[in-house]
């Protein structure tokens, strides 16, 4: 008896405290449903990186005047990269039909780190740090380790924003955008690197932003050519192949002659861009010598729409008679094209389209390039540089960040000394 | 010269500085009366956004921002913070009560900034509804330059809209 009593007398005794605290149960339930409410926007503003809006009475809010800018959240280190592998197996015959040696190759291309920092939301500093060819070492010297560009952003405004330090010219598609998985082919086009001399850096300031009407642009000044060859330091210099032995690179640059460089780009509609770019300078630095004004240009299309990839280019080149032939004539720079012409145009098509984010891109490009369209007098043109490229391949997606590239490249030129070669590459970027 | 630049250059809007979410919100809901609201989804809710979206979903806790005119619901705003690079974006994506996308706004963007879409690219998103052509592959253009900013954006666009669609025009 007692056993069943005693439950039923704490009940009865409990009975009038539970009836005081329920009061209290629902002030704990507003306060915890406070706290959750809190810790809830807490982290929202957390996930986002950006400050939530505050929840005002009756869990609705105004918009403040003073609301807090995102960029208030912790600013810091950017990093990224991207890297290339390629193989090469030459054809076995020149394009006359003659012998040709034994070739492959198989390079650790490119491996690129690239950092940041956002010190506040006006500074900015992007830095790419390169190593080609399996980087340099005392035993392997054919490769290199390199800072691609190292620059200050001050963002100012939309319309004006100013860069200094070393930077990317801004100069065709790929010198600026050369991320392997950015554009096709297992190498980028002949015409980007031998008329248009990617991967092209130098020392400089200037000035980029955005414009009415869907226009961006760069301006920059920067540290000239030298189109002296210089054996001390492995500087090339000129020859009549190309221009991009006169790449300074910012390394201790002669700088007694800056240069200009800059590019307008408009964007009519989304995916297609028109545009131009050019350099021009003195590309003879040496003090109280005949200047070699080196004027470059190009012009540009692309459009990408509904797996369609278009782009085409055409730029000239040209360097001053007078300033070629002030060169020593027994040097490769005399041979330097004083007019330079090379254009290429490309197409691929995504078979895979709607098929998620894989790609499997088939694609053509037709390119043409003279280096010495036009030479000094006493220079015969080798008619080994006026050269045309086909090139028929496959770009492979897995995800937008890798590609698998495999192509053909059908090489002939006028001294019919052509060599053809098949090529895979493997490139990635995040 | 600088006196002449420097008061010009300063009373430009500052291109770093996006909208906070405040001015997004008002921006995508101009005289609204905006109300946040949470969801925890269920599994099966869960599943059913990824199977719409074709997209990964990172949680199933979920805030919306309601819009309200006169009582009615004009559109609902989702915060969607996402991977860009190695480094985060947020965007609010406004979504009116038929499911079509009214504005996508970026309200913060760690990546460096010539990784950001530019205005004109991102207004491609503006009408879109939840279909096979909601991608890079379909009515969005890819945007040069800057390919993971764009299949970011999409997969959130893809993502708020199958959300919108579980929660609001489904629950109903």
């Amino acid at each position: 008896m007692k056993s069943l009593l005693t439950p039923l007398m704490c009940a009865l005794l409990a009975a009038p405290a539970f009836a005081q605290e329920k009061p209290d149960t629902d002030k704990r339930i507003a306060e915890l449903e406070r706290r959750l409410n809190a810790m809830s926007q807490e982290l929202e503003t957390q996930k986002t990186g950006a400050a939530m809006p505050a929840a005002a009475e009756e869990g609705r809010f105004g918009l403040a005047p003073s609301a807090s800018k995102v960029y208030g959240v912790p600013s810091g280190l950017s990093i990224g990269g991207y890297g290339e592998f390629l193989y090469q197996n030459f054809e076995s015959k020149l394009q006359d039909g003659s012998k040709a040696p034994r070739e492959t190759g198989l390079d650790a291309l490119r491996l690129v780190l690239y950092t940041g920092y956002k010190f506040n939301e006006h500074i900015v500093f992007n830095s790419e740090i390169e190593f080609e060819h399996g980087g340099y070492s005392d035993e392997s010297k054919a490769g290199e380790a390199k800072v691609e560009f190292a620059y200050l952003d001050f963002l100012i405004n939309k319309a004006v924003n100013v860069r200094a330090g070393m930077m990317l010219l801004p100069v065709g598609f790929i010198n600026e955008l050369h991320e392997p998985p950015a554009f096709l082919g297992a190498q980028r086009p002949l015409v980007e690197r031998r008329i248009i001399p990617s991967t092209w850096h130098e020392n400089g300031v200037g000035i980029h932003g955005e414009l009415a009407g869907n226009l961006s642009y760069r301006l920059f000044l920067v540290n000239g050519m030298n189109a002296n060859p210089d054996e001390e330091t492995g500087h090339e210099g000129f020859t009549g192949a190309s221009i991009k032995g006169g790449r300074q690179f910012g390394k201790e640059a002669q700088a007694n002659s800056l240069a200009w460089t800059g590019r307008l780009d408009w964007a009519p509609m989304p995916g297609a861009t028109l545009g131009f770019s050019f350099y021009r300078g003195n590309s003879n630095p040496v003090d109280g010598a005949e200047a070699l004004v080196t004027t470059l240009w190009d012009i540009h299309a692309e459009y990408r729409a509904s797996g369609l990839q278009l782009r085409g280019l055409f730029s000239r080149i040209t360097n001053s008679e007078a300033g070629v032939a002030a060169l020593p004539a027994t040097g490769d720079g005399f041979q330097t094209g004083t007019r330079q012409f090379g254009g290429y145009l490309e197409a691929g098509y995504d078979v895979l389209r709607g098929s998620g984010k894989q790609a499997l891109i088939p694609f053509v490009r037709y390119e043409r390039l003279n280096s010495q369209q036009r030479v000094v007098d006493g220079v015969t043109p080798d008619l080994a540089n006026d050269v045309t490229v086909k090139t028929y391949g496959v770009s492979y997606k897995p995800i937008p960040n890798v590609a698998m590239k495999a192509d053909w490249n059908q090489i002939e030129n006028r001294a019919r000394t052509g060599r053809s070669q098949f090529n895979v590459g493997l490139g990635f970027y995040f | 010269m600088i006196r002449v630049l420097a008061p010009l250059c300063l009373s430009l809007p500052l291109f770093a500085t996006l909208p906070t979410t405040q001015e997004a919100l008002a921006l995508a809901f101009p005289g609204a009366q905006l109300a946040r609201r949470e969801f925890v989804l269920s599994e099966a809710q869960a599943g059913q956004v990824k199977a719409l979206a074709q997209v990964e979903l990172p949680g199933r806790w979920t805030v919306t921002y309601e819009a309200r005119r006169n009582g009615t619901l004009v559109g609902v705003g989702f915060f969607d913070t996402h991977r860009v690079r190695t480094l985060n974006e947020t965007l609010l994506v406004a979504i009116s009560p038929e499911g079509r996308v009214l504005r996508v706004e970026s309200v913060a963007f760690h990546e460096p900034a010539e990784y950001m879409a530019k205005e004109a690219w991102v207004k491609q998103f503006g009408g879109k509804a939840l279909d096979p052509q909601l991608s890079l592959k379909g009515a969005i253009h890819p945007l040069s330059g800057a390919t993971l900013t764009a299949h970011a954006m999409t997969d959130a666009a893809r993502r708020c809209l199958a959300l919108h669609q579980v929660l609001y025009r489904e629950a109903k």
